[in-house]
């Protein structure tokens, strides 16, 4: 999977555009594959997450072929939440793509990018 | 992309292990069963009860007969005891003839437990004597003596539609999510999230995960457009420690009394005087913090706060009003701007939050100033949330909290500050 | 800031949370030893230890070896707070023909309702696995009291090769935890914020 603009930082409101294939065509049978664009937290607190975008796609033929051809994915990016690089919180977008296989397998990956230009925070003592 | 990927993943954390396909089948089989029941009920009411009762209501039509026979028609019920209803042999004239026929009082003919009620009931007609009834003109039986709605009976088709509701609507549930993968399920809560019946606060879905703004917008200000609600109530800190102080002094003066007693009578018991005195040392300790929280709070007076806008926008410049009231002598008071990160883990089985500040700028400062009672010291000053800065973020275990602290130190008095939060959007520049 | 290059913070909970990290053994002590002083005991056992010692983590890392001894768990972790099973829970144990009630939490039921708990796995003849902070009357299985090696060799696991020795401040993050592993891992979490932004200046 790869983002039409490699390692960009996105502004709210752009088009997160790319293209999702499979490079290496499993002989087991593809069930579906499912893209999302999601925001989650990292740090010390629980994870919380959230879709903005999501996309299910199931192969017409049953054959994991069908996906060997770039599928092109877009969405409008919200405004909120922006990326953001906490002390104990941190929030990271990435676009997520899963594949489900015969007998319950799943495969994932991620590609992360960008929403926004927070700067880093600082650490600070209360007074 | 195939060496990235890890093959097979076990679930583990709060869920069961084990194949969910099996478990979320036991589910849909639960529920649905819960359902079928609730169906079957729901007919089974309609058909015996609702039905008939609908069409002696609107479908019967009128005759007069005459009361041949009266009885008491008997049944058992399950637990043995004896149950009864009227029972009638009448005679009637329909346009297709005369017919001698059983009737029943009412068309659900219900057995019920009270025989002296049934015994009543028979003793308002008399046998010879001609009456109203109703037959059904479909075949001309059977008839009824009374007509009417039973309201027990729709009450109780709640009873069968709850059962629906809950086993369907599991079941839906069940459904949807059967083998979702997390990105899906996060989706479907989503969009149950935002059914919001009364809308409150667009903010809300137009800045996802940016918090309301609707307890500021709600309260205007006198001076400037918004008052700001303050987030730490001191009356509830002060009434929380003077129940806590009472119950505990209550509870030791018990002890104390029986201590000093024995001492008294020349009887010390020297083991109850020993657990005692710790106890009064903390009771003390109680009473001051207690002293110390009146102090704060009435001598302190309320602080108010106004701003001229609301939300904020990094970058952007606002005005505050700042009124505080009460009889101080101050050394200093100040007001700040912060920006806190808070973190909620549930560790196994504790909860733990963890805040940490990330910004704080002060944007007013005054010195050795006195405040009279009745007249409150009032200064107005201006803020900048710094461009670009993170927005607001609520989430449910984690938060970026923006807020105006206002602190203050009085001459001879505890220091005290006051929290107001504030609600700052992500800038519009940022977009496009 | 650039995110995309930020590496994440390999302590933070996504990384450390119960079943993330695989529970680690310092004695000759394993998952199927640990399986068979249960079976002996009946199926019945507890899991004591101080907090953040590894009681939950060593839950999950039982699950896979209960089915493979041929039980099936049906599991309730307890949260801050909550004092009772969640509602539906008997139903659950038996709708999915649990062998064997696992109970994260034990020591935070009310008594009556463990009291109900040990009546419901009696009759329904199942199994009982609990995690609790001080002994419970089932018989103790694991006793969980890790060390400074435990926490290095957790430390290892989440940080495989891209941490050099003595970045990090190991020994002091568990002193000051008091033998607490959850808290040092915070403790860490911190440390490694503080060396990134070094890293990056």
């Amino acid at each position: 999977m790869w983002l039409a603009e490699h390692s960009r930082v996105y502004r709210p409101g752009e088009v997160l555009e790319g293209y999702f294939r499979l490079e290496e065509a499993s002989p087991e049978q593809v069930r579906a594959v499912e893209l999302s664009a999601v925001w989650h937290t990292e740090g010390k607190g629980e994870e919380d997450l959230s879709v903005h975008y999501f996309e299910r796609l199931e192969p017409a033929s049953g054959s994991a072929n069908d996906f060997t051809q770039p599928h092109l994915f877009k969405s409008i990016l919200p405004p909120s939440p922006l990326s953001y690089s906490g002390l104990i919180l941190k929030i990271r977008w990435c676009v997520r793509a899963r594949v489900f296989l015969a007998r319950g397998k799943e495969l994932t990956h991620e590609v992360p990018f960008q929403l926004g230009t927070v700067p880093s925070a600082q650490s600070v003592t209360a007074t | 992309m195939s060496r990235l990927i890890r093959l097979y993943e076990k679930k583990r954390g709060d869920r069961r292990t084990g194949l969910k396909s099996v478990g979320n089948l036991g589910e849909a089989l639960f529920f649905g069963l819960f359902f079928s029941i609730g169906c079957a009920g729901l007919v089974y009411m309609l058909v015996a009860l609702a039905w008939p009762e609908w069409r002696a209501n609107r479908q019967f039509a009128p005759a007069r007969c005459t009361i041949v026979d009266k009885y008491v028609g008997r049944a058992t019920a399950q637990n043995a005891a004896s149950l009864y209803r009227p029972e009638f042999r009448v005679v009637y004239r329909t346009p297709e003839g005369e017919y001698t026929a059983d009737a029943l009082y009412d068309v659900m003919g219900l057995y019920s437990s009270d025989r002296d009620a049934v015994d009543k009931l028979l003793a308002g007609f008399e046998v010879g004597q001609e009456y109203p009834c109703w037959y059904d003109p479909i075949d001309q039986r059977p008839a009824v003596l009374a007509r009417g709605y039973s309201p027990w009976l729709y009450v109780s088709l709640l009873i069968p539609l709850s059962f629906m509701l809950i086993g369907g609507g599991r079941l839906i549930y069940t459904l949807l999510h059967w083998n979702t993968s997390q990105e899906r399920r996060a989706l479907l809560n989503q969009r149950t999230a935002q059914i919001d019946l009364f809308d409150a606060g667009s903010n809300h879905r137009a800045l996802p995960t940016v918090p309301t703004d609707a307890n500021v917008t709600n309260s205007p200000g006198t001076t400037l457009a918004y008052r700001l609600p303050i987030a730490t109530r001191s009356g509830w800190v002060l009434f929380a420690t003077t129940a806590a102080c009472l119950l505990w002094n209550g509870v030791v003066a018990i002890f104390v009394i029986r201590a000093v007693g024995g001492l008294l009578r020349g009887e010390p018991q020297w083991m109850l005087v020993m657990f005692v005195v710790p106890l009064v040392a903390a009771g003390i300790g109680l009473v001051a913090y207690l002293v110390r929280q009146v102090i704060i709070t009435t001598g302190m007076g309320p602080t108010r706060l106004e701003i001229s806008a609301h939300p904020l926008v990094p970058g952007q410049p606002y005005e505050l009003f700042l009124s505080q009231a009460g009889r101080l002598a101050m050394r200093r008071l100040e007001i700040w701007l912060a920006c806190d990160e808070k973190a909620t883990y549930h560790q196994g089985t504790d909860m733990r939050t963890e805040t940490r500040r990330v910004f704080q700028d002060r944007c007013f400062v005054r010195t050795d100033l006195e405040i009279n009672r009745g007249l409150p010291f009032e200064s107005r000053c201006h803020l900048r949330v710094p461009p670009g800065a993170m927005h607001s973020f609520q989430a449910d275990h984690n938060e970026v909290i923006w807020k105006l602290v206002v602190k203050g130190s009085v001459i001879g008095w505890p220091d005290y500050e006051r929290e107001f939060q504030i609600v700052v959007n992500p800038a519009p520049t940022a977009a496009i | 800031m650039n995110e995309l290059t930020e590496k994440s913070n390999p302590f933070s909970t996504r990384f450390t949370r119960p079943g993330a990290v695989p529970f680690i053994f310092t004695s000759n002590d394993t998952r199927q030893a640990l399986i068979e002083r249960l079976r002996r005991a009946k199926w019945r056992g507890q899991i004591v230890g101080p907090h953040g010692s590894g009681k939950s983590t060593l839950i999950e890392s039982l699950m896979g070896a209960l089915e493979d001894a041929g039980k099936k768990p049906a599991r309730f972790r307890l949260q801050s707070g909550q004092h009772r099973l969640p509602n539906g829970w008997k139903a659950e144990a038996t709708r999915g023909k649990a062998d064997v009630v696992v109970v994260d939490g034990y020591d935070q039921l009310w008594p009556w309702r463990k009291l109900a708990l040990r009546a419901f796995v009696n009759r329904q003849g199942l199994g009982l696995l609990v995690t609790s902070h001080t002994g419970c009357r089932l018989p103790t299985v694991f006793r969980t009291s890790p060390d400074a090696d435990v926490f290095q060799r957790v430390v290892h696991r989440l940080t495989p090769g891209t941490l050099q020795a003595g970045q990090l401040d190991l020994a002091r993050a568990f002193d000051d935890a008091h033998g607490n592993i959850r808290e040092a891992l915070f403790a860490l979490y911190d440390q490694y914020e503080q060396y990134s932004v070094e890293q990056r200046v």
